[in-house]
């Protein structure tokens, strides 16, 4: 069954950083507008209801004719306390024809482990060193030692990060559209498994 | 709130009232279309009662006051379903008379979305919604479920003049005349009956008509019979202050002849007909039914029995076939007359009875699966819930309930479902309920186009009202609305709605969206003929380079369709096809640096000045001339670059196209402007205004470009293919002085479009950002000029540079140097960063004739010291001066000296005639690429010829390392005169092809004779003629003619840079030899083995070292054979051995003679030193081993195993003391005594040399004594008889 599904990543200020259409239905001219006008009107529903719950996965929350979008809204309202960047919130959109909960969820849940993985692992690094260093005061020798301490517990993790980095530009600035064509193939790879 | 008092609630007072049925003959419309009205419009003014202020009592005993009424009036014939096609066609007329008489002007700019949040309610959404969905209502009336639309009463109308009047009233009511809901039994036929006479006064007095209505009274009845005089204006027209029948009237016509012969009796009299109608007639026959009905009903449904009863009986037909609209139920039906009272209370204003009666049958109709009428009764429960203003939530169930019953039915109930929608939606506005109003606006939607358009554009209004407003959602309607009135051709509702878009989508990033919007408002201006704003919308789609290559094409196309149409071109400022890359600017101007090829400014401007270093005036002079002249002249732009006048300053910025179809562009210009110097504040101001005002800058590139009379621009075409990027070369040639800016770039799309990219305003942007950090050059002084006045400029060529030779390729060239202006340029100068390659030559060799020169003339005359001064700077002669036409030739050599890629660089430095100018001298710099490819590779080995005094053997390998070329050997030379060279071999005999062939090698031996005498005789004329030198010809004797001269200028003149090359002076050393291998490659096409005349290729070698490690050589000069009688004596023989100090040094010299062992020993000593041929026989380098081995050699030999067969006579040690390069002879004498061959070789030479103090420096054998062993000779006795 062909299905239509596009894929839209929504960052403040409603502007869309990521776009990729991974249904496998053939694609109609005006397949893309259509899309993205659906998907720009469900933002209001977005901003009333995320809000008002503490879920991620928002599931069908608009519809058009036989289109559902769904939303999954990232943490941007947790904050990390030894983390000055502040997350901002991002919006993983989805229009889909599928009636296949389950597989949109996962879809939603891995892509955003990939964007955050990548996105906010330098970021968190630079941010807690940083931190650490005004926060407690310390002094060379101390700082030194615990970075040695903290660069070996993290070394594990950044091996595991390594695979994702090269999805990513390491240099990304959250907000800018994201233009990796690995980022793009692995979001395509998630469609095609999940959706 | 009352819900009376909203506008639904208005709007149901208005659509659900009695009906009632006109029946009239064509007199009575006649009379009445004097008015330009029919009987019913004649009569609406006066059917509307807002205080009416009766008594009714309905089902209590309780009487209420009714103050609304209103009757509605239909003509027998319109009562009926309206054709759905002629409802359309209504339906369709309505929207574009609406959009005809939207006059709000369509060409602004659409408002802000903050501005229109700001607006009231009323403004938001256009009034003539109301209408339509009045009208959208009226498509669904006189249905057969729905008893509100069913006559209550019938009005029958005959005029006076009709013959007959009483069997007209009769024939009125012939049945098949009425309408098919009284005759099929949906109604029932037995309806309150109303007489009307109608008496034109015109016709004449009412006597007639008086008589009329008694016959009628007696015959129908003396309360239902009515006489209506109409038209008793007699004569003169009455003109309607606030004509009442204007608002009825739909048509056009001018309203003052509606009722213009209806005089105040008239009116009052139709006004008491209606009211008599109404309250004594119409409202107690409805009393008098609700009462009954109700009572009837009470008797057969109300109380526990009759519900079980009903249940049962119910339940008994539900084996009935299912049709669509359940069974049928005749007027006669309980539940008809159900509906029937409900509907009148409801029109009565009893809302409480209508509710119960409508709750009661609804289960009915349900139980029956009568969805029809089941929803008709659920719809009409909601609106009583409403009226009642209780239990909202129950009204919207019920209309929900309606409303999907209805859809539900299919195609029958969509016009139902949209009316009941309506009422719906008008329900959830009361509420504030915007967003549920939306979505029912948006479910009602059906495919047919235009109605879903203004139901969906009325849904984007609900959005907008919604709190928060859903602004999202209000774009998204309306874009979709907008769509579906363009497809209908409602162009200007279409423009209504997307500019309302605009506002709500301006500057999004979502690039679908933008382009749509864009894209289609702009179609829409277009179609309409308001080609401007059509354009301004285009032009945000052009830069779709996300869109598919399809998509890009549409655009484009639409985009200069709407130009061709509007025939004119446009000018943009933000125009976004093609892309400038403002990173790509480069500039390149001249300013006493002037380049004589495009190609030249890509070398670095520190090569250049490295170069230039000695040949410029230092800065002090400099100073004191024109920087200080300037300064002076223009205080306050020290900074700014400086160009000429007349000279062109060139821009190269890049061009993308960033879509996939290709585009052409044309006139592609600079936008300058030069001010005079006096007003350059004033143009600094409103440079930096530029940059905040768009318009005003736009203004200003208009005033700039208008005013190009003080310097010319260059146009350029270029056409883009897809996704290609052009880098796009431009100039400026300013004429008069002043102060340059570049502004920015103009260019046309598809001639039509001019397009404009200031380069000022990002700069004055970053300026800005950049704040108090005060940037040393801001980049708009990059494009600011100083013009100064026109100044000569010299131009140089070389010419037939060729940019590919082998190396050692020799040739003449020729360097041309123009100066345009009439002002004369003067004390030249040159230099080139290889003179290894380029060497300057002299005037009289610019005729010469290439290669015949290079032969050997027999006239020699001393070459004449070329003028080049220190650092490799060559001055022209001072008289020499370049002006006008003539240009300069001056003669060049080029030789390619070695392989590789060079980059070849010519400096000329000339000052202006004219002293007056503000730049005292200028630069011209010529920079040439040239790859030189490997040709011959010449080695050359030189070793002293044995036994031969300042003789030496040289052993030259040649490898041609060409690819193809085959190369001819012509000539090897020698430099300085005191070497003579020869061949060993005749040539023929060694080298019989003469040519090499391209990877061959060949190796050749050549004597190398030293004939100098002593260095002070030859002083003189080795260093005037420092080249002079012998030449030995590789090619046979007949072929061709004169030896090249390898001591004049071209040869010569490289030659010294070769060695200079090596770091070696050009002093000569007295041990080196140099070499110049004169080859010639081979015509490869027509004949092989002729050379090329034209091409000479010249090998170099210098300072081939001619000297061995000792600075003695000798030779011993005797008779090889003597014949000798033994008999008498022994044999005396005496040799000379001629000694030469070829150091620099008093040597002083022992030799010293030893007594020979046995021969055999010599000759394998001999054997074991590997010593054959003409290799160097002394030794090694390192003396200590030297002598411990000539010390085993000496004692060796010392070994007196057996009589040597001769003794050395004489003493066996000779001191003699050698003057620097000289020579002296020793007398030696050996005594042979019995016959034999022998070897004289058991002798050996210390020599010491005494350092001379002046020539210490030059010498770098460090060696001062050692010891050399003597040669072999052989000396072969014979017995004489």
């Amino acid at each position: 069954m062909a299905t239509t599904a596009c894929f839209i990543i929504v960052s403040r200020n409603d502007i869309p950083i990521y776009e990729a259409e991974v249904g496998s239905a053939t694609k109609r001219e005006d397949a893309a507008q259509m899309h993205q006008f659906i998907l720009h009107a469900a933002l209001d529903i977005v901003q009333d209801l995320a809000w008002t719950t503490s879920a991620m996965y928002l599931k069908a929350i608009d519809r058009f004719n036989d289109m559902v979008v769904s939303v999954y809204v990232t943490a941007g309202h947790i904050l990390c306390i030894c983390d000055f960047v502040c997350y901002s919130i991002k919006r993983f959109m989805l229009l889909h024809d599928s009636r296949n909960d389950d597989g949109i969820k996962s879809f939603f849940q891995e892509v955003h482990e990939l964007y955050i993985k990548v996105n906010h692992f330098l970021l968190l690094l630079v941010g807690t060193l940083t931190c650490n260093m005004l926060l407690f005061n310390m002094d060379a020798d101390l700082f030194k030692l615990w970075i040695f301490l903290y660069a070996q517990k993290l070394y594990l993790f950044s091996c595991l990060c390594q695979s994702f980095m090269i999805l990513l530009n390491p240099l990304y600035l959250p907000g800018s559209r994201i233009t990796s064509s690995h980022f793009d193939t692995k979001v395509r790879a998630l469609a095609r498994k999940y959706l | 709130m009352d819900p009376a008092k909203t506008s639904l609630g208005k709007m149901l007072l208005e659509e659900i009232t009695p009906v009632v049925m006109v029946l009239r003959t064509p007199l009575v419309e006649e009379s009445c279309l004097k008015n330009s009205l029919s009987f019913i419009e004649m009569l609406s003014p006066f059917c509307d009662f807002n205080n009416i202020d009766v008594p009714v009592r309905t089902s209590s005993d309780q009487p209420y006051r009714l103050q609304k009424f209103k009757l509605r009036l239909f003509y027998e014939s319109d009562i009926k379903q309206p054709d759905i096609v002629v409802a359309k066609e209504r339906l369709k007329q309505v929207i574009t008379e609406a959009g005809e008489k939207d006059r709000s002007d369509l060409s602004t700019d659409p408002l802000d979305i903050s501005n229109i949040l700001a607006s009231s309610k009323s403004e938001i959404s256009p009034s003539w919604f109301e209408i339509f969905n009045k009208e959208l209502v009226r498509t669904v009336s006189f249905s057969e479920h729905e008893a509100f639309d069913h006559p209550v009463a019938c009005v029958s109308v005959v005029s006076s003049k009709d013959e007959q009047p009483i069997n007209k009233f009769v024939d009125l009511f012939n049945t098949n005349k009425l309408p098919s809901l009284l005759n099929d039994g949906a109604m029932d036929p037995k309806i309150l009956k109303h007489y009307v006479l109608v008496h034109d006064n015109k016709d004449g007095p009412s006597e007639k008509a008086t008589k009329i209505l008694t016959e009628m009274k007696n015959t129908f009845g003396f309360n239902g019979c009515h006489l209506l005089c109409i038209n008793s204006s007699q004569d003169e027209q009455i003109e309607h202050q606030d004509n009442p029948w204007a608002p009825y009237k739909f048509d056009s016509s001018p309203s003052q002849d509606l009722g213009r012969y209806l005089n105040i009796d008239d009116f009052n009299e139709i006004k008491d007909l209606i009211q008599e109608l109404s309250s004594k007639h119409i409202i107690p026959y409805m009393e008098q039914r609700v009462r009954v009905l109700n009572q009837q009903v009470s008797a057969t449904r109300k109380g526990f029995r009759n519900q079980i009863k009903n249940l049962w009986w119910r339940k008994g037909k539900e084996d009935t076939p299912d049709s669509s609209n359940g069974p049928m139920y005749t007027y006669s039906s309980v539940e008809s007359q159900i509906r029937v009272l409900g509907d009148y209370a409801f029109m009565l204003g009893d809302y409480e009875l209508a509710l119960s009666n409508y709750r009661l049958i609804s289960t009915d109709y349900k139980i029956d699966k009568a969805w029809k009428r089941y929803a008709g009764v659920q719809e009409m429960m909601g609106l009583t819930y409403f009226m009642l203003d209780q239990s909202r939530k129950e009204a919207d169930n019920c209309m929900e309930n309606a409303f999907n019953t209805y859809l539900k039915l299919g195609s029958s109930g969509r016009q139902y479902a949209t009316r009941c929608g309506l009422w719906w939606i008008e329900m959830l506005k009361m509420k504030d309920q915007f967003k549920e109003a939306a979505t029912v606006y948006f479910r009602i939607c059906s495919e047919e186009l235009l109605h879903s358009a203004v139901m969906l554009e009325q849904a984007s209004y609900c959005y907008l009202l919604s709190q928060p407003p859903m602004l999202h959602k209000y774009g998204f309607h309306l874009v979709l609305s907008g769509d579906r009135y363009k497809k209908c051709d409602q162009i200007k509702h279409a423009i209504r709605t997307y500019r309302n878009a605009v506002s709500v989508y301006k500057g999004t990033p979502w690039s679908y969206i933008k382009d749509h919007v864009h894209f289609h408002i702009g179609q829409c201006y277009g179609f309409l003929g308001m080609y401007d704003v059509a354009f301004t919308h285009m032009l945000e789609v052009l830069a779709c380079s996300h869109q598919s290559k399809a998509t890009q094409e549409l655009f484009l196309r639409e985009f200069l369709q709407i130009v061709q149409k509007a025939g004119k071109t446009f000018e943009v400022l933000t125009l976004q096809l093609p892309v400038i890359n403002t990173s790509s600017l480069k500039v390149d101007f001249e300013d006493h640096r002037t380049y004589a090829l495009p190609g030249s400014t890509s070398v670095k401007e520190s090569v250049w000045r490295s170069l230039e270093e000695d040949m410029i005036p230092s800065l002090p002079t400099a100073r004191t001339n024109w920087l200080e002249l300037q300064s002076k002249l223009l205080p306050k732009h020290k900074e700014s670059n400086i160009c000429v006048a007349g000279e062109a300053i060139k821009i190269a910025i890049e061009f993308k196209n960033p879509l996939e179809i290709p585009i052409s562009i044309s006139s592609v210009s600079l936008i300058c402007e030069l001010s005079a110097t006096s007003d350059e504040t004033n143009s600094d101001a409103s440079c930096s205004t530029a940059g905040i005002w768009n318009n005003e800058e736009h203004e200003n590139l208009r005033e700039i470009i208008s005013d190009t009379s003080s310097f010319s621009l260059s146009e350029v075409n270029i056409s883009l293919g897809g996704g290609e990027a052009n880098l796009v070369q431009l100039t400026v040639t300013p004429k008069v002085e002043g102060i340059l800016k570049i502004v920015g770039v103009r260019w046309k799309l598809s001639g039509s479009v001019v397009g404009f990219y200031s380069f000022g305003s990002n700069y004055v942007k970053k300026k800005i950002a950049k704040g108090r950090r005060k940037a040393k050059q801001s980049p708009s002084n990059y494009l600011e000029f100083i013009v100064i006045q026109s100044l000569p400029k010299l131009e140089g060529f070389i010419h037939a540079l060729p940019e590919k030779a082998y190396a050692g390729h020799l040739q003449h060239l020729v360097l041309e140097l123009r100066n345009r202006s009439e002002v004369s340029v003067k004390n030249l100068k040159m230099k080139t960063s290889h003179p290894r390659f380029l060497n300057i030559g002299k005037q009289e060799d610019l005729d010469l004739e290439f290669p015949a020169c290079l032969e050997k003339k027999t006239n020699v005359s001393p070459p004449a010291n070329p003028k080049i001064a220190s650092h490799g700077v060559f001055l022209f002669p001072e008289d020499l001066s370049v002006q006008g036409e003539n240009p300069l030739l001056w003669p060049l050599w080029f030789r390619a000296a070695v392989p590789g890629n060079i980059s070849l660089q010519v400096v000329i430095y000339y000052e202006m005639g004219d002293l007056s100018s503000a730049m005292r001298y200028r630069i011209l710099r010529m920079h040439y690429n040239l790859q030189v490819l490997p040709s011959l590779d010449v080695s050359f080995k030189i070793s002293p010829y044995p036994s031969r005094l300042q003789e030496f053997l040289v052993h030259m390998d040649v490898v041609n390392k060409t690819n193809s070329e085959s190369i001819q050997v012509n000539q090897l030379s020698t430099i300085g005169s005191h070497w003579e060279i020869s061949l060993l071999q005749p040539i023929d005999t060694i080298f019989p092809s003469q040519s090499l062939i391209a990877g061959q090698a060949f190796s050749c031996f050549f004597v190398l004779k030293n004939c100098r005498k002593s260095l002070s005789t030859e002083e003189s004329t080795s260093s005037l003629f420092p080249h002079i030198g012998s030449n030995v010809s590789l090619v046979p004797d007949g072929s061709k003619g004169a030896p090249f001269d390898t001591s004049k200028s071209p040869l010569a003149g490289f030659h010294d840079y070769e060695r200079l090359q090596h770091g070696i002076s050009n002093q000569e050393a007295e041990n080196a030899v140099d070499f110049i291998l004169i080859s010639r490659p081979l015509k490869s096409n027509a004949q092989p083995g002729v050379a090329d005349a034209h091409h000479v290729f010249s090998h170099h070698a210098c300072h081939c070292s001619t000297a061995s490690t000792s600075p003695i050589t000798w030779v011993v000069d005797g008779p090889r054979t003597r014949h000798h009688n033994f008999s008498s004596s022994f044999c005396e023989i005496n040799f000379r051995m001629t000694i030469y100090n070829s150091s620099n040094a008093l040597a002083s010299i022992v030799l010293k003679t030893l007594d020979s062992t046995s021969i055999s020993d010599q000759l394998s000593d001999e054997a074991s030193g590997n010593q054959v041929g003409w290799h160097d026989v002394s030794l090694a380098k390192d003396s200590k081993i030297e002598s411990e081995a000539l010390r085993n050699h000496v004692r060796k030999s010392l070994l007196p195993e057996s009589v040597s067969p001769f003794i050395w006579s004489g003493s066996s040690s000779t001191g003699v003391q050698i003057k620097p390069l000289s020579t002296t002879e020793i007398l030696l004498q050996i005594c042979v005594f019995s016959p034999g061959t022998y070897d004289l070789s058991n002798y050996v030479l210390n020599w010491n040399l005494q350092p001379v103090k002046d020539h210490e420096n030059v010498g770098e054998r460090t060696q001062s004594s050692g010891t050399s062993l003597g040669y072999p000779y052989y000396l072969t006795v014979l017995p004489s008889d």
